[in-house]
């Protein structure tokens, strides 16, 4: 296997430096018409997030029939419960909305959490990416309040649990892995039980209950025993559960497990609206093509403690593996042979599954990709697919030593 | 204490509206208890019938007398058997099931979370009490029962009902398994209520000893018409039992508690002397057992001489009648205060120190 040194590379048409975004995508504009590739197409998912930066907006183009809650009134936005302060200045003028410095926890001679030390913006979701048992969980609920760091500080908008839990359990809505369900209660019983558990006003919380039961398309399940939902609609009722009393800071522990895709989707946009209304949103998953989209920033925990941290955005500039696919596997080889690109081998479309030939090579950001992607099209190496054989976080992820746990994602 | 002891009317109601709906929200309980219903007017006309078709007015209110106390025991031993499963699965079935955390994250309280459950396995425990209301009211008016008494029967129950539903609740905080709590709980329950009179009747058998006591009894000039009697003082060995000694063992026993509630009786009187309102019942028949029995020895414990006899010793006195009630209730309510203590402080968040095995959430 040969490895591509992006150092060198160098192309013989361009003395671009890599500098802009060109298009990525072979299209109708592009120099290489014809269907879009779907490796090209997902990472234009990414998008989903528009490029406004992860503050932009993300929900009003609602193409799923998914209701977009206006700021002032919305169940999302951080308001409501007593004592919530409900004040959202611009993010980056207020502390940040969790930090937790240098905690750690145990559980006998295991350690959960060791001197972990990282913080989560408001206004932005921040995303906890580890293998089993790198302390996610545990992290989460020290956020929560419901258990305490046996060293080490957790802030959350300011204010430590361990110092006044009732205050930051006002402000805190948290999702677990687990829905528990109380066995005798109906899907808007259970948001009632919890509205009236964070002491909303009475007359509120019917309001609310319908106003989450329709975001989280649970109305026609609203009088069916909690219990006896599927796991996709206990996470949708979990989450609605999560929001009831609008929190600033909203932690959620695999919340896209036993999800089917278009409540993926509905989960993503109910996410990045919670962020958008000011909140801090804290999110782990295994996920990570999803994760990659909802998220703004990435933390990577392994054996309890901080291995990494980045924007999703600086994962761009990260080296990563990029899948090219072509009509002709002899031109491939040969345009990638005189750019002197080093690669993993070139498959004859007989071996691969989408009957293209295919190459996998290792770039180190997306306008070095963008270069070779317009030096491949002008040695008509006749590429249809040109696009990242990983997501950021994936390739972010394989990239550290956690990847080869055992347990790891 | 970061708002482990706030206590709202808004969430202890909803806590024990919560666990209400969760644990007896089913049509078995309904049935269950019509059942109990229907069996207590049943014992209650079955015992009624004969006195009411022989048209034998005068023996009606000493057998509804009975029957009211003996319905009153029924009483307590559903609440035994009903309260116990219920408390003592409350907490650590929550955790089990996900759904104690979830409550642990909101903004209810330790306290409130606690007394909710406390509260509702009060009511569920004292709905035995109330359903038996339509049959020993008319019972107890027919026996010529006095309010007092029926007050205190009710208070009792109550409060046993309130101590083992809180035990019950410590119990399940501090126990990681559901079945575990549970098992203790009717481990404590069948403890005081069978064990301990078990035990307590076993310590007959080493608590006793012969030894040498004055004993009076009466000697008659003629024995033949029984007149002239004369109180003579004897020393002689007697079986001296010290069932005083083992007294502790019974006064957690509910049945013994429940029993103290009843009036004394003057059980020397003839059963003609007796009129309605003290003619015995179940009830006054443990109590005056249980005082006879768990005495201390007394010199009069040996006198079978006559008042009227010459040289009656007037200076033996008698036996002081201890009530057990006030060790009862302070054993139980000593229990019951210290697992709400318990059960409170488990509850508290953020947990600091977390049982082996234990999982949050």
């Amino acid at each position: 296997m040969d490895n591509y040194n992006y150092d060198n590379y160098d192309s013989p048409q361009s003395s671009s430096s890599g500098s802009g975004e060109p298009p990525m995508r072979p299209g109708a504009d592009g120099p290489f018409p014809g269907p879009g590739p779907a490796t090209v197409a997902a990472e234009g998912a990414h998008t989903g997030r528009p490029a406004g930066g992860p503050m932009s907006p993300h929900g009003p183009q609602n193409t799923q029939g998914v209701p977009t809650l206006h700021r002032t009134e919305s169940s999302l936005s951080p308001t409501g419960a007593p004592g919530a302060s409900g004040t959202q200045g611009p993010p980056g003028e207020q502390s940040p909305g969790i930090v937790c410095e240098q905690v750690s926890r145990s559980f006998g001679s295991v350690h959960a959490v060791r001197d972990l030390s990282f913080t989560a913006p408001r206004g932005a979701v921040t995303a906890l990416v580890g293998p089993n048992g790198s302390g996610k969980s545990t992290l989460m609920l020290m956020l929560a309040s419901l258990l305490a760091p046996q060293r080490g500080r957790v802030l959350i908008n300011g204010v430590d649990p361990s110092q006044d839990s009732a205050a930051v359990r006002t402000t805190v809505g948290w999702m677990p892995d687990q829905f528990g369900a109380w066995d005798s209660l109906r899907v808007a019983e259970v948001l009632e039980v919890m509205g009236r558990a964070y002491f909303l006003p009475t007359d509120k919380v019917r309001a609310r209950v319908n106003e989450l039961l329709t975001l989280m398309d649970l109305v026609p399940l609203a009088q069916q025993p909690a219990h006896v939902l599927s796991r996709g609609q206990k996470q949708r009722l979990g989450l609605a559960r999560a929001l009831v009393h609008g929190p600033q800071v909203l932690i959620l522990d695999e919340p896209a497990s036993g999800l089917d895709p278009a409540s993926r989707r509905r989960l993503l946009r109910v996410v990045r609206q919670v962020a958008e209304h000011g909140a801090t949103v804290l999110v782990s998953s295994h996920i990570l093509t999803e994760l990659e989209e909802m998220a703004d920033h990435v933390v990577f925990l392994d054996a309890g403690h901080v291995v990494d941290s980045s924007s999703v955005r600086e994962l761009a500039t990260r080296p990563r593996p990029w899948r090219i696919e072509s009509l002709n596997a002899t031109a491939l080889s040969r345009a990638l042979g005189e750019l002197g690109v080093r690669h993993h081998g070139v498959v004859d479309p007989a071996h691969t599954t989408g009957g293209h030939a295919e190459a996998v090579v290792d770039l180190p950001d997306e306008s070095t990709a963008a270069k070779l992607l317009r030096d491949l099209a002008a040695k008509e190496a006749a590429v249809v697919t040109f696009g990242p054989a990983t997501g950021r976080l994936e390739a972010a992820y394989l990239a550290s030593e956690a990847a080869s746990r055992e347990g790891a994602l | 204490m970061n708002g482990t002891l706030s206590l709202r009317p808004r969430g202890l109601w909803l806590t024990t509206s919560l666990e209400l709906r969760q644990r007896v929200r089913s049509v078995r309980w309904y049935v269950a208890l019509g059942v109990f219903t229907v069996v207590l007017f049943g014992i209650g006309l079955l015992a009624l019938a004969p006195a009411l078709v022989s048209s034998e007015w005068g023996a009606v209110a000493p057998v509804a007398r009975v029957m009211f106390s003996l319905q009153m025991l029924l009483v307590l031993f559903a609440m035994l058997l009903v309260t116990p499963a219920l408390s003592a699965g409350s907490i650590n079935g929550d955790r089990s099931a996900g759904t104690l955390a979830t409550l642990q994250a909101s903004l209810l309280s330790p306290l409130e979370i606690v007394l909710g459950k406390l509260l509702a396995g009060l009511i569920t425990g004292l709905a035995f009490l109330v359903l038996a209301m339509p049959s020993a009211l008319p019972l107890a008016l027919l026996g010529h029962v006095s309010v007092f008494y029926l007050v205190r029967v009710v208070l009792m129950i109550c409060f046993l009902t309130f101590c083992v539903t809180a035990i019950g609740l410590g119990l399940s905080a501090i126990t990681q398994r559901q079945l575990g709590s549970v098992v203790l709980a009717y481990v404590l329950v069948f403890g005081v209520t069978v064990v301990g009179p078990i035990l307590w009747g076993v310590s007959a058998t080493l608590l006793h000893q012969e030894r040498e006591v004055t004993g009076y009894h009466t000697e008659y000039d003629d024995y033949s018409s029984m007149t002239g009697g004369v109180c003579v003082a004897e020393a002689e060995v007697r079986p001296v039992w010290r069932m005083d000694l083992t007294q502790p063992l019974m006064w957690p026993n509910p049945v013994v508690m429940l029993a103290e509630t009843a009036p004394g009786q003057d059980m020397t009187a003839s059963w003609e002397d007796m009129d309605a309102e003290n003619s015995p019942d179940v009830l006054s028949l443990l109590k005056f057992g249980m005082r006879e029995l768990s005495s201390s020895p007394h010199p009069s414990d040996y006198n079978s001489c006559s008042p009227g006899d010459e040289n009656y010793p007037e200076d033996l006195g008698s036996p002081r009648s201890i009530p057990m009630w006030p060790m009862g209730v302070g054993a139980w309510g000593l229990l019951a205060l210290g697992s709400l203590i318990l059960a409170v402080f488990r509850l508290a968040v953020p947990i600091k120190h977390l049982g082996k095995g234990t999982r949050i959430a």
